[in-house]
């Protein structure tokens, strides 16, 4: 569950990248911090790991990370993910840090697509990696625009969007990805989690921060501030549901998977987060499947 | 019982262990050396270094050589390791003008000072596989050149300036050269940052762009001025020294295209500039990267901004390989949460639909 | 490969803590972060204003410095932990390093609104800094409301503060120091009247 520090690869710098480099993101970081939810420009660099595979978190997160530091590392909510293993394994041979899937003993966890269903504590700062980090991106592919729209908080368009849905299929039909307005400034694209961990966003007494790494932008939510998802006062914002509760621990309350067990129309529903179910059945809480495990 | 997928490490280790497998091949065939790569496969060497912007032929083969032949890939370690080289300072500007010349061909004079020089080329090779190569054959000697080496050539954009007939691009020193490897790209751009875009962008893409120019869409009338290929010194001057010393010699390719004249109430007809560069010797490549440079130029030319390879956002934001390889490929990186709360959704309004049609039916 | 030295790592490694420390107050404002900084370098400056310093300065970030701290040895000081330029115009700089001599806050970048963070910040040394209710605050960051003891600043500072607000997101960020404690207060940040931790 836990592996302890150890040493870090020889031949390169800690967590990788060279101190200028950190020292620039730094800088970033603490630019997002005092403007939330805008985005900051920033020298991202090429890292070894591909565009679109979470260097923008990767370089937010060794930009941070000290010695001391315990890193999760989430893709999917799970820690066993392929991707969230290979990014793990870097930050463990490069800055030799302990790592952990528990989410309460971790106090940094690097994230893709979710939030943990275990709350965030204040000694923890989220890191999420952030694919397209322009909310009006769809609206308007240019950038100069856009810069533009930011400047005059000009988001009338993104309304316009939604209300289109609801004009069109009788609800918003936006489901991940879902935008969100920081400190009543700023729209914000959440990173493409499912709209189910938008209000985990709001008010949340961890540091938030984002990296786009191949989009070279840098922001963050600082901790207790507001975070709204766009709605309307006769349509307003809702969250995915489930029937089922989850197969392995029972819970009525976390962001279900659908797996296809058969090609007869067999599924079963189980927690995204993974270590939050584990948690859960190991205090006795069970689910239909689960407690066959148990026997 | 269900039990979760796990072990995503052991499975990663293991792809990678087939993969170092796949790569080596059959080991009764003889393992390539990096030097094999550097002289038989140079071309390959030359676009790994130029768009992934480090001179470095050794480091570039054996890039090559762990990407399996993948060009892209390669590109994309050679980048990845660049990232980590500390930097010591900027070299003096190469001055192109005292490349030592091992070709240099104009489209746009029959003869000129220093004449033409074919050179090195496939141009005029009838794409006839050479089965002599199945089994390697010593290639005939080429002859010496019985030129003055130290005859001067110089450049064509250079003589055209004599007459006024070309834009003249005065070097401004005193304004920093941009540099996207270190800050963000913010737009709009200046054409140091774009050249450089365009120097480390994807040679296909770029090829694409700049032959859409030729057939209309942004055309700009391009001359091939003159393409030269051949070795410059690199200087840098310490700051300790504040004098230039010699780092070493790199090959460049370079490419003026000369352009549709353009003139204005208070300056008389001139003909513009495209320009391309690279690493060693890539000559598809700056040729087409200076019919794009040229067609970026049509803001700041005052003409209209209407093709692709005209508009400069769309042109520098998807012109750089190693991002858009990761990006298309990150697609293969699961997405089940988002996918479920896609299906969350379009169940939901299915659902709205159908109760809508029952109660439209029930009426 | 890039290997580094284990002085040059050392150093690293407390350029890291100190900016988790930075970044701590940069999220929590008003709330007191105190450095394990150790002696002050140099007589001008306390000792978590050249911990700041050290770890956010470098060759890409002009530096303007109050004229009351810039003596050789500060500069020197400068020149050799950070390489950063100097400039005399607090509208060019990227950070400010000031105490008493701190000019007019509307003389400082506040960026534009297309880039609001092309601003400066101010690492600002004050007489103390120190658990309180003199000065209450409340904004991002804060859950309800923080405050501290007054730090000395200038009678004109608040006011000037409170005419930055309406610009936002333009604005200006200050690093409070004295000794080996800091404190943020991000554009952000507003003063109000109450008591510390009353809900907002």
């Amino acid at each position: 569950m836990t592996e302890p520090a150890q040493q870090p690869l020889t031949g390169y710098n800690f967590a990788y990248l060279d101190e200028q480099t950190k020292r620039m993101i730094r800088r970033s970081i603490l630019k997002a911090v005092a403007i939330p939810g805008h985005q900051i420009p920033f020298g991202s660099r090429e890292m070894p790991l591909p565009y679109g595979w979470g260097t923008g978190g990767i370089q937010v997160t060794a930009s941070i990370i000290g010695k001391d530091d315990t890193l999760k590392v989430i893709d999917q909510g799970a820690d066993d993910t392929t991707n969230a293993v290979s990014i793990r394994k870097f930050f463990a041979a490069t800055a030799g840090v302990a790592t952990t899937e528990r989410t309460t003993e971790a106090t940094i966890v690097q994230t893709r697509h979710r939030i943990p269903e275990t709350p965030l504590t204040e000694n923890q700062i989220i890191v999420y990696q952030v694919p397209i980090p322009e909310p009006l991106r769809w609206l308007e592919p240019r950038e100069v625009e856009t810069r533009k729209m930011h400047a005059l908080a000009e988001y009338g368009p993104m309304h316009v969007q939604l209300y289109e849905q609801i004009a069109k299929y009788g609800r918003i039909a936006a489901s991940y990805d879902y935008p969100v307005v920081v400190n009543g400034r700023y729209l914000m694209r959440p990173s493409p989690i499912p709209k189910f961990d938008n209000p985990k966003m709001d008010n949340n007494p961890a540091l938030q921060l984002f990296g786009a790494g191949r989009e070279k932008r840098i922001y963050a939510v600082p901790p207790y501030t507001s975070v709204k998802s766009l709605d309307f006062e006769d349509y307003p914002f809702s969250v995915e549901s489930w029937e089922h509760c989850c197969a392995l621990c029972g819970s009525t309350d976390s962001y279900l998977d659908e797996i296809i067990t058969d090609d007869r129309g067999g599924k079963m529903f189980v927690c995204s987060d993974t270590d939050y179910c584990t948690q859960r059945q190991e205090n006795g809480h069970f689910g239909p499947l689960g407690s066959e495990a148990a026997e | 019982m269900y039990v979760a997928v796990k072990g995503g490490e052991k499975a990663i280790d293991n792809a990678h262990r087939l993969l170092a497998e796949e790569r080596r091949g059959d080991p009764e065939s003889p393992e390539v050396s990096l030097k094999q790569i550097d002289q038989q496969l140079s071309h390959s060497v030359d676009r790994v270094m130029t768009e992934g912007a480090l001179y470095d032929r050794e480091l570039a083969a054996l890039a090559i050589k762990q990407a399996r032949g993948d060009l892209v890939e390669a590109i994309f370690l050679l980048r990845a390791y660049r990232t980590t080289l500390s930097r010591f300072g900027a070299s003096e500007p190469i001055d192109t003008a005292k490349l030592l010349i091992r070709r240099r061909i104009s489209a746009t004079y029959k003869d000129l000072p220093g004449g033409q020089v074919l050179g090195p080329t496939f141009d005029y090779t009838h794409r006839l596989l050479d089965f002599s190569l199945v089994d390697g054959t010593e290639p005939e000697a080429a002859a010496e050149s019985d030129g003055d080496p130290d005859t001067p050539m110089p450049r064509v954009v250079d003589l055209l300036n004599q007459e006024g007939l070309i834009e003249s691009e005065d070097a401004d020193d005193d304004t920093p050269v941009g540099d996207v490897t270190r800050e963000a790209m913010t737009l709009p751009a200046d054409r140091d940052v774009r050249l450089q875009m365009l120097a480390r962008g994807d040679e296909g893409f770029v090829l694409s762009l700049g032959y859409s120019t030729q057939r209309g869409y942004g055309r700009n009338h391009p001359f091939a001025g003159e393409i030269r290929l051949g070795e410059v010194e690199v200087d840098f001057t310490p700051p300790e020294l504040g004098f230039p010393v010699t780092l070493g010699e790199i090959t460049v390719t370079e490419c003026q295209m000369v352009n549709q004249f353009a003139g204005s109430a208070t300056e008389p007809p001139q003909f513009t500039r495209g320009y391309g560069i690279s690493f060693g010797h890539c000559e598809r490549k700056t040729m087409a990267m200076a019919n794009v440079d040229r067609a970026l130029r049509a803001r700041d030319l005052g003409e209209d901004v209407s093709a692709p390879a005209q508009d400069e956002e769309f042109v520098l934001y998807h012109v750089d390989n190693v991002e858009a390889s990761g990006f298309v490929q990150h697609l293969k990186l699961p997405h089940y949460v988002d996918f479920q709360s896609e299906l969350d959704t379009v169940r939901r309004l299915r659902a709205d639909a159908q109760a809508r049609q029952a109660g439209v039916a029930a009426e | 490969m890039n290997a580094q030295s284990p002085d040059h790592n050392t150093a690293g490694l407390d350029h890291q803590r100190t900016f988790r420390l930075v970044l701590e107050g940069m999220s929590r404002p008003g709330r007191l972060v105190t450095l394990d900084a150790g002696e002050r370098p140099v007589a001008a400056l306390n000792a978590a204003s050249a911990a700041v310093a050290r770890t956010l300065l470098d060759d890409t970030t002009p530096l303007w410095i109050d004229p009351a701290l810039a003596d050789d040895s500060v500069i020197d000081f400068l020149r050799f932990h950070c390489g950063c330029p100097v400039t005399a115009d607090p509208g060019a700089a990227a950070f400010a390093l000031a105490g008493d001599g701190l000019p007019a806050l509307e003389r400082f970048s506040i960026g534009d609104d297309e880039f609001p963070e092309a601003s400066t910040t101010i690492i600002l040394q004050v007489e103390r800094l120190a658990p309180g209710a003199d000065v209450v605050l409340a904004g991002p960051g804060i859950d309800g409301t923080s405050g501290i003891a007054d730090p000395g600043l200038a009678a004109d500072f608040w006011p000037q503060w409170a005419a930055l607000t309406p610009l936002y997101p333009c604005g200006i960020d200050i690093i409070l120091t004295a000794g080996d404690t800091l404190c943020c207060l991000p554009r952000t940040v507003r003063r109000v009247l109450g008591r510390p931790g009353e809900a907002q």
